[in-house]
């Protein structure tokens, strides 16, 4: 054994020396941190600063490895944490592919871990006595004992809800454990989608931990931050409607100082047609088909409006600047390396370790029961309307009341407020609630503790009329109606993930014919004619000719002086 | 058409007439003095105007077509507003002990704006008698420019010191202006909201020389960077945008009004 650790470690000398550097250049420019002393090392594969991203098809809470989709070339914009995992991540049972590269391994396997403090430390992972509760889990099945070690890398597939299954916090005499069925399952989803209970963002290190034979940590770590948000702020608590020509105004009131909140979304149904914020327009805007006046020239700008993931694919195909969604085709197994070799150079799949989920070992973890923490979550939702597939009802507009007050089934079929509220709750079920001695405090049918309204609401992207990123409230215009049809619009509340908050208190309205000055003025027989008239009275077509006069003036005159000199 | 070729000449006709008599001046203006400027003045040929009209309010609702109904307060209302503008002059031509002569153009900008009300019928058949304020906005933007003669008596000034300074202005106005709602430009039957208007301009008004409160400033500003005189003016302006005979209906967009500012020479 030892003859054959000191083969091992004189090759790894020699595969690092050839490809080592490349590795360790990469590492300094990861996202994660890796070794850069010592005698082992784990690194991202070269090229990559982070993991590739899977997720369910659109409106699958729950789905396979197969069936995900590579989002990882169509991540969210830049100013949304593309790498970071929101609400809807976490519902598309987001998977994280870690291709590492292991070198100079001197450990019996790998295990993985998260936590928000150091999980390297034995005392983080491991239970030291009942009375003490372990700050860090297991998010990973362990690797088989390594004994060999190859420049190909080892993949391993990181399932968000694993990383997000943070609640119940760590109690005594529980250890919470890792369970590869866990992610794809509706509980799963339900007990780590919808355990914040702060809107704020909450951040986690993935750890990739070389352990010996007694699970002790040896050598340095990979670390990987992955930066969560799966409540978005409480929405506006006022908004009010102005009717205008095919158009309604739409203004609201600031939630609060809010650190979490990056903009405003404005939605409507039915849907508006296009809006304007000051002099940007954008969308385009029909005429008024009721009003006896012709509808005014909108332009036709579009704004650069940041779409999220629909819940409904089908409905989406028309949601205007929306991140297409993943590539169509599913991903393969990723069994021996699969994935590995079609996405890097010189990743040959037979060389390539087991993966973790293949390889749920005999470690002494699996002796426990996994429905340690799941005999005590649950909650008392998830029952009558779980099982509809999450849609929201993008079809029939459902529209009531003639102004004030209204509701729109499209705009708040599908949402949870934290703590509970009194326009809509998220009916997938709740979350428990436990004090800080493990005992379960609320069911958590609503959600979990007040969050002063702070949620999740999920409206089909065709009903966005507008965003804005910007947290002070404006006034927008959602323009396109139709004059004296009943309009519901609410606004949500946008965080830094691209997380969409609960609906405000809809308010209907209906766009009205109006008499700007222009056609109060015809409207009064007034005689000037505008533009339309292009011979004779007041037609821009004359200001050439005065122009061209004042020129030829002028001209002349400068003619005539250089003349004299 | 006929017209505008008429004054288009006579613009041309004015300016030519008048510039020999201009550049005899360049010659002797180094040469010219005053009881108070015995020192070194640099020539003055220019004449710049910052100008501020803070109480413009359009005559739009003077339009005999309108028959009696004010389309124009009934959607901005009574308030009146500020007409930003600058005017540049040539003084092409300097009259001894009386003053200069010469063109001028300017250019400003006024806009009016308010909620749109809502669509009906009034008493007495005007749209707007009874209203109610809808959410979508209205606007009506004017640009102003013109085209004067520029005379000012400064003669006072330059032969005894007296800083006020009589002048007058007459020429061509004119407006192009634009009326807007929340989704751009208004539209009416296929008429855009948006066009120009003609007229004439007048002005009178009285400049303060500022050079008599500090007459070293004065002579600094003057050597280091050719001004020759600095003035506050009050002006009594009349943009009467009515057509002027060539443009029969004109959306008037002018006015009378008090028009405040500084004035540089240089």
């Amino acid at each position: 054994m030892l003859f054959r650790r000191l083969l091992l470690a004189f090759v790894c000398l020699v595969t690092v020396g050839l490809a080592g550097s490349e590795v360790h250049a990469q590492t300094g420019s990861s996202s994660g941190t890796g070794t850069t002393t010592g005698t082992d090392s784990i690194a991202l594969a070269s090229g990559l600063t982070n993991p590739y991203r899977f997720l369910c098809p659109s409106g699958e809470v729950t789905c396979d490895q197969k069936s995900q989709t590579d989002v990882t070339n169509t991540p969210r914009p830049q100013n949304l944490n593309p790498t970071g995992c929101s609400f809807t991540d976490c519902e598309g049972d987001l998977r994280l592919d870690f291709p590492l590269v292991i070198s100079g391994f001197n450990g019996d396997h790998i295990e993985v871990w998260a936590g928000n403090i150091d999980c390297t430390q034995d005392a983080n992972r491991n239970q030291v006595s009942t009375a003490t509760a372990h700050p860090c889990w297991p998010v990973a099945g362990n690797t088989g004992p390594l004994y060999a070690v190859s420049t190909s890398p080892l993949s391993y597939s990181i399932f968000a809800r694993d990383v997000l299954r943070f609640s119940p916090p760590p109690q005594q005499g529980v250890q919470q454990l890792w369970s590869g069925s866990f992610h794809n399952s509706p509980q799963g989803e339900t007990d780590a989608c919808h355990v914040q209970t702060s809107d704020a963002a909450v951040s986690f290190s993935i750890y990739f931990i070389p352990v010996n034979s007694a699970f002790q940590a040896v050598g340095t770590a990979y670390m990987w931050p992955l930066n969560t948000d799966l409540v978005a702020p409480p929405p506006p608590p006022s908004v009010t409607l102005q009717s205008g020509d095919t158009l309604l105004s739409v203004s609201w009131t600031s939630p609060g100082d809010d650190p979490d909140i990056t903009g405003f979304a404005l939605w409507s149904d039915p849907p508006a047609a296009g809006a304007t914020s000051g002099g940007c327009s954008c969308g385009s805007s029909p005429g008024s088909g009721a009003s006896s006046y012709v509808g005014a020239d909108a332009p036709t700008v579009m704004a650069d409006v940041t779409q999220y993931r629909c819940i409904d694919a089908e409905s989406d195909a028309t949601a205007d600047g929306e991140v297409e969604g993943a590539a169509d085709a599913p991903v393969e197994a990723m069994e021996s390396g699969a994935v590995e070799a079609s996405m890097m150079e010189g990743a040959a799949p037979e060389a390539s370790m087991p993966m973790p989920e293949a390889s749920t070992d005999g470690a002494p973890e699996a002796a426990a029961s996994e429905g340690g923490t799941d005999a005590a979550g649950g909650g008392d939702g998830g029952v009558t309307d779980a099982g509809d597939g999450g849609m929201v009802n993008c079809n029939p507009i459902n529209v009531g009341g003639g102004g004030g007050s209204c509701n729109s089934t499209a705009l708040t079929g599908r949402s949870f407020v934290i703590g509970g509220g009194s326009s809509s709750v998220f009916t997938e079920g709740g979350t428990p609630v436990y004090d800080d001695a493990g005992n379960i405090i609320s069911t958590g049918g609503e959600g979990g503790e007040a969050l002063s309204g702070g949620g999740i609401a999920e409206i089909a992207p065709q009903y966005k009329g507008y965003e804005l990123d910007d947290r002070v409230p404006s006034q927008i215009t959602l323009t396109g109606f139709k004059n004296g049809e009943t309009v519901a619009v609410v606004v949500t509340s946008i965080d830094a993930f691209g997380n969409v908050g609960p609906v405000s208190t809809p308010q209907c309205g209906q766009p009205e014919p109006t008499s700007d000055f222009w056609k109060t003025y015809k409207g009064d027989n007034g005689s000037a004619s505008g533009c339309a008239l292009e011979a004779g009275d007041g037609s821009s077509s004359d200001l050439p000719l005065l122009a061209f006069g004042i020129a030829v003036t002028g001209a002349a005159f400068m003619r005539r002086r250089r003349t004299r000199r | 058409m006929i017209a505008r070729t008429v004054v288009s000449v006579a613009v041309a006709a004015s300016v030519l007439a008048a510039a020999p008599a201009a550049f005899a001046q360049d010659d002797r203006v180094d040469t010219l003095g005053t009881l108070h400027h015995k020192v070194y003045e640099s020539p003055q040929h220019f004449a710049i105007e910052l100008r501020l009209a803070p109480f413009f309010y359009p005559d739009v609702d003077s339009d005999p077509s309108l028959g009696g109904c004010t389309p124009f307060k009934s959607v901005f209302g009574p308030g009146k507003t500020v007409l930003l503008s600058g005017e540049f002059d040539w003084q092409v031509l300097r009259i001894p002990h009386v003053g200069t002569l010469g063109p001028g153009v300017g250019i400003g900008y006024a806009t009016f704006s308010g909620n749109a009300p809502l669509a009906s019928a009034g008493a007495g058949g005007c749209l707007t008698s009874t209203s109610q304020s809808s959410g979508e906005s209205t606007s009506l933007n004017i640009y102003p420019f013109y085209a004067v003669a520029v005379f000012r008596a400064d003669g006072l000034w330059k032969d005894f010191g007296v800083p006020f300074i009589p002048y007058a202005k007459a020429g061509l106005g004119g407006a192009l202006w634009q009326a807007t709602n929340t989704l751009g430009t208004s539209n009416f039957d296929g008429q855009k909201g948006q066009g120009y208007s003609m007229g004439g301009q007048l002005a009178i008004g009285l400049a303060f020389n500022l050079n008599v409160l500090d007459p070293y400033a004065a002579r600094e500003f003057d050597e280091q960077m050719g001004v020759n005189s600095t003035s506050l003016f009050a002006e009594w302006t009349d943009a009467s945008l009515n057509g002027l005979g060539f443009q029969s209906n004109p959306l008037r967009v002018g006015g009378t009004m008090w028009t405040f500012g500084l004035a540089w020479e240089f």
